[in-house]
């Protein structure tokens, strides 16, 4: 065929499908994540005393880590899947929420220095942990890539992973609401392998993003 | 027409500019064609399976250009699309190169070949159904309008567009899946 004549028939097409990674990735993840959390309430429920000051303050703490991961981590999944659009300053705001954890980290050892590591690491729960917030990360991750297949991402790998970390985000802050723990140094362990292994999967289930 | 004015053309294009947006195409092919020979020369490939590789990231161009933030230069959006494509289209024939930036953003423009040799579109869209291949072929090689294609398959003009819009979104994935 001429390439005339193919451009014929592209020009003929008149449906642009405007604003569609953003409606459908921003629906499908706020779907998912009622699911999640609706399925959370039913199973896992909420921490108990979560309305009372101390429990409210340390809960709200780990969410000032997980939010940002998912805001960042959604804004840079987007900035990803446009063509040629500078994402720089989008990846480096990713950082966001490792540096308010190492912040929480520093002031843990500040003031309690190595005392009871090993009880402040491993807390109670930390054999459930990670797999929980995993759980409840994949059904947002799954209406993230499935939003993200609208886009055109130039490294899916990477859109993979960012996605993997902003639906870490999305089931850390979930989990924040039900989790016992209130060491920053179980947080940086347990929520941090859990964002690990959602950014792997991601990257590893970046193909799905080709186009 | 110059890189600067592709940002005119294709807001037109997107607010519904056939004759704008056909110019623009035909530009982009030019400085496509340019890039993807210097590619494939570097990469052994054959001369003739220039034509197809331009209609395929020309196709890519299309079906993504709601990926074109319109505050931002068009340019370098539509040339990471075609630097893409040309990499993902080497890979699946098994062949690993490296493609620069440069590649697309230095293109001179270059005329086009007679015609695509192996013919990877009309193959593709023998797998469409009969009806989308017929809208397709009657508005690209019999260059009908949607009108003309509507009042012979007996279809509403918004019919067929509809068709033409779910057949080259599949044919693009018919490109991305096959080996071609």
């Amino acid at each position: 065929m001429k390439t005339d004549d193919f451009i014929k028939a592209l020009a003929g097409d008149e449906a642009v499908e405007r604003g569609v990674i953003e409606r459908s990735t921003l629906l499908g993840l706020a779907g998912a994540a009622v699911v999640a959390g609706l399925t959370f309430y039913a199973t896992l429920g909420l921490r108990a005393g979560l309305t009372t000051h101390a429990v409210a303050v340390s809960t709200a703490i780990k969410i000032c880590v997980t939010a940002p991961l998912a805001f960042f981590g959604v804004v840079a999944a987007l900035r990803l899947a446009r063509p040629g659009a500078p994402h720089g300053l989008a990846l480096f705001l990713l950082f966001t929420p490792l540096a308010v954890l190492l912040l929480l980290l520093g002031i843990d050892f500040g003031l309690h220095g190595l005392a009871d590591w090993r009880a402040r690491l491993f807390g109670r729960t930390s054999s459930v942990c990670s797999a929980l917030i995993v759980a409840l990360s994949v059904l947002p991750f799954a209406a993230l890539i499935h939003g993200l297949k609208n886009g055109a991402s130039e490294n899916p790998r990477l859109s993979g992973f960012v996605a993997g970390l902003a639906a870490a985000g999305v089931g850390a802050t979930i989990y924040a609401l039900h989790c016992p723990e209130d060491s920053a140094l179980f947080m940086a362990a347990w929520y941090g392998a859990a964002a690990l292994a959602m950014g792997v999967a991601g990257a590893l289930a970046g193909r799905l993003l080709r186009w | 027409m110059g890189r600067d004015e592709w940002d005119d053309h294709m807001r037109a294009a997107l607010a519904g500019d056939e004759a704008a947006y056909r110019r623009l195409l035909a530009d982009l092919a030019g400085a496509c064609r340019g890039a993807v020979r210097r590619i494939y020369a570097r990469a052994g490939r054959s001369e003739l399976d220039v034509e197809d590789a331009v209609q395929e990231i020309l196709l890519a161009v299309h079906v993504k250009r709601h990926t074109w933030d319109p505050a931002l230069p068009f340019a370098p959006w539509a040339m990471a699309v075609a630097r893409y494509k040309a990499i993902d289209m080497l890979r699946r024939r098994g062949r690993a190169t490296h493609v620069d930036i440069e590649d697309f953003s230095d293109a001179l423009a270059a005329p086009a070949a007679a015609e695509s040799e192996r013919g990877d579109a009309e193959r593709l869209m023998e797998r469409l159904n009969p009806r989308a291949r017929a809208v397709v072929h009657g508005m690209s090689i019999e260059g009908k309008s949607a009108r003309e294609v509507g009042a012979q398959l007996e279809m509403s003009e918004g019919a067929v567009r509809v068709v033409l819009h779910r057949a080259l979104k599949q044919l693009a994935a018919l490109y991305r899946s096959s080996d071609v």
